[in-house]
């Protein structure tokens, strides 16, 4: 009893002065690398690890060749997700906003892209072919207005049809845009496509941004094998890997958010759930200075379980 | 310029030379009524304020008397010197604020207070294990090449022990985690430990996603394109393009890793140095 109290008057802060126990630090090191060494190889080789193939431009042309060309031709009109992003990409969307807050704008243009152009103009300009020489220059030299009405023209009518890879046009009404999606398409058919939007920078490609963002806006290739393999956001997303691997289940939480409202249906929930995340992080730094929070483990006491040896010992 | 002055101070040890290079001292110390700007000093420009060496001069004629003191007090020149270069050199404070809070038992200790005996202790060595064997398959990883595991039935197998250990760290510390938090491991002076503990946490999941996004397959491509969404909402897109591939391998194999070793290698010294926080109720709160 005696000794009970005088342990409860230790100051937490200095130096312990009680009873001491052997202990070999370089000895438990070695022994949980051998342990943990070990345990990682075996499941390595007994569950190994999932390695899907990426995506291409090529096997998006030739596996969902309605879906390339229906893409193709919104990017030229401007209404994919790309196209009206706004920040770091362009300046044709608003961006995520938390109240009057736009972090995004503040942040500003720093990887400039122009769907239409970084995706199919330019690639095309590396063609040789003079039907598609001659419709480059008929869309560049058209105002904003006309590439806008050929191609939404064009955009309509193949989503509406929803299998057609190209149309006829006997009025003149989609100008040169069904000329350059089936270039496009020829294009991605061949691989060339590929190479084209990641070597326009350097030939030496590192940055897949072009042919992500492309990918990006499919409607229906790349969000059904995502879904395919349970990777969909209301899946709950980027936690998952492939297959039936475990995948980054620590981002439980993040992925959580946007299964339930108001984030799950807001328009700005990537912004909500990033500063909600922050916030929460913040908390967990900062949780032995925050009230009602610091008590818990004293009002649940594991630690009786954690140390019972020591406390059965004392008794 | 200050380190010379020590020097010559402290070779002599007779009380007349030192009262005769007063005047050299002044110049050195700058003089108080020179100037009342604290930027005017020279100190400042190295980061020491002025205030810093007023204990050694005092004002007025306090400083004579606090040299003769010193003259005549019986440690050796050499011992005094140390002293007063521990006290006001770079490398002095350096050494008295790390290696002198140390004893050599603290740092590689063979005994352990007698209430370390629970399995929750095991957690966090194994933590530091599985960040072994992450760093040990992530270096033959990036000596072979990002395309390589695809090709390769070794780099396959490579690659799955560099996702396990991931798999496994994560889980040691996680636990380790909630273990700290039901103990109140942030008891005595402990907060500094609980937050690099956090840190740590958070910097190995900036680094576990810049992992999954250089995979080179399917799920980096789908990873990469949903996050990116996040990352631009904050703003932070701008700087960190995760649809840029060669970014994130870099960030991936030196920067991030560097972060995390550092911040980790914090959080061990400070378990060290505090020693493992006592049951609740032996060291109260």
């Amino acid at each position: 009893m005696r000794m009970k109290r005088e342990l409860s008057k230790v100051d937490p802060a200095k130096k312990w002065s009680g009873p001491v126990r052997e202990y070999d630090l370089i000895k438990e090191l070695v022994v949980a690398v051998v342990v943990v060494g070990l345990l990682a190889l075996t499941l390595a080789a007994l569950f190994s690890s999932p390695d899907e193939k990426a995506l291409t431009m090529k096997s998006w042309s030739q596996e969902a060749p309605a879906d390339f060309v229906q893409t193709t031709a919104a990017e030229l009109a401007g209404t994919t997700t790309s196209a009206s992003y706004g920040p770091p990409y362009n300046n044709n969307g608003e961006g995520q906003n938390i109240g009057p807050i736009n972090l995004a704008k503040l942040a500003g243009v720093r990887i400039p892209i122009n769907p239409a152009n970084s995706f199919v103009i330019e690639p095309l300009k590396s063609q040789s072919d003079p039907t598609t020489s001659a419709a480059i220059s008929r869309w560049l030299g058209a105002p904003a207005k006309s590439q806008s009405d050929w191609a939404n023209s064009y955009s309509d009518a193949l989503m509406k049809d929803g299998k057609a890879l190209t149309l006829a046009d006997p009025s003149g009404k989609y100008g040169p845009v069904p000329t350059l999606v089936t270039a496009l398409f020829t294009m991605a058919k061949t691989g060339a496509l590929d190479g084209a939007l990641t070597t326009s920078d350097t030939t030496l490609p590192t940055n897949f941004t072009k042919p992500l963002l492309f990918l990006g806006d499919s409607g229906t290739y790349f969000p059904d094998k995502a879904s395919a393999q349970h990777l969909s956001g209301d899946q709950w997303g980027v936690m998952n890997e492939t297959g039936s691997w475990p995948g980054q289940s620590w981002l439980w939480l993040y992925s959580f958010w946007y299964q339930i409202e108001p984030f799950k249906s807001s328009g700005n929930a990537d912004i909500l759930v990033m500063s909600l995340m922050g916030i929460l992080s913040m908390g967990l730094l900062l949780l032995p200075i925050l009230p009602v929070l610091p008590r818990i483990p004293y009002w649940i006491p594991v630690h009786r379980l954690i140390w019972r040896n020591w406390y059965n010992k004392k008794n | 310029m200050r380190s010379t002055f020590i020097k010559r101070k402290y070779a002599r040890s007779d009380e007349k030379v030192i009262g005769e290079e007063y005047p050299k001292y002044e110049k050195f110390l700058g003089n108080k009524s020179e100037s009342s700007c604290p930027l005017h000093h020279p100190w400042t420009v190295f980061g020491l304020s002025r205030q810093s060496f007023d204990h050694y001069r005092d004002d007025g004629d306090i400083y004579p008397r606090t040299l003769y003191a010193i003259s005549q007090s019986r440690r050796s020149p050499g011992e005094r010197f140390e002293e007063m270069s521990q006290k006001i050199s770079w490398t002095g404070r350096v050494r008295s604020a790390t290696l002198e809070k140390f004893e050599p038992e603290d740092l590689l200790p063979d005994h352990q207070p007698a209430y370390v005996a629970s399995w929750i202790y095991v957690f966090g060595v194994a933590t530091l294990a599985a960040l072994v064997m992450l760093i040990a398959s992530g270096l033959y990883l990036t000596l072979e090449g990002p395309a390589w595991w695809h090709t390769s039935s070794v780099g396959h197998y490579v690659n799955s022990v560099h996702l396990w250990s991931v798999e496994l760290f994560f889980v040691f510390m996680v636990v380790h985690l909630w273990g700290k938090f039901w103990m109140a491991a942030w008891r005595g002076r402990r907060l500094a430990t609980w937050v690099t503990g956090c840190l740590a946490f958070f910097a190995s999941i900036i680094t576990g996603f810049t992992g999954y996004i250089i995979q080179t397959n399917f799920d980096s491509q789908w990873i990469s394109t949903q996050a990116k969404d996040g990352f631009n909402a904050m703003g932070i897109g701008a700087f960190f393009n995760t649809l840029n591939t060669g970014q994130a391998i870099l960030l991936h194999v030196s920067l991030l890793p560097l972060i995390l070793g550092g911040i980790v290698v914090w959080h061990v010294i400070l378990v060290r140095r505090k020693g493992v926080v006592p049951p609740i109720e032996v060291g109260g709160e």
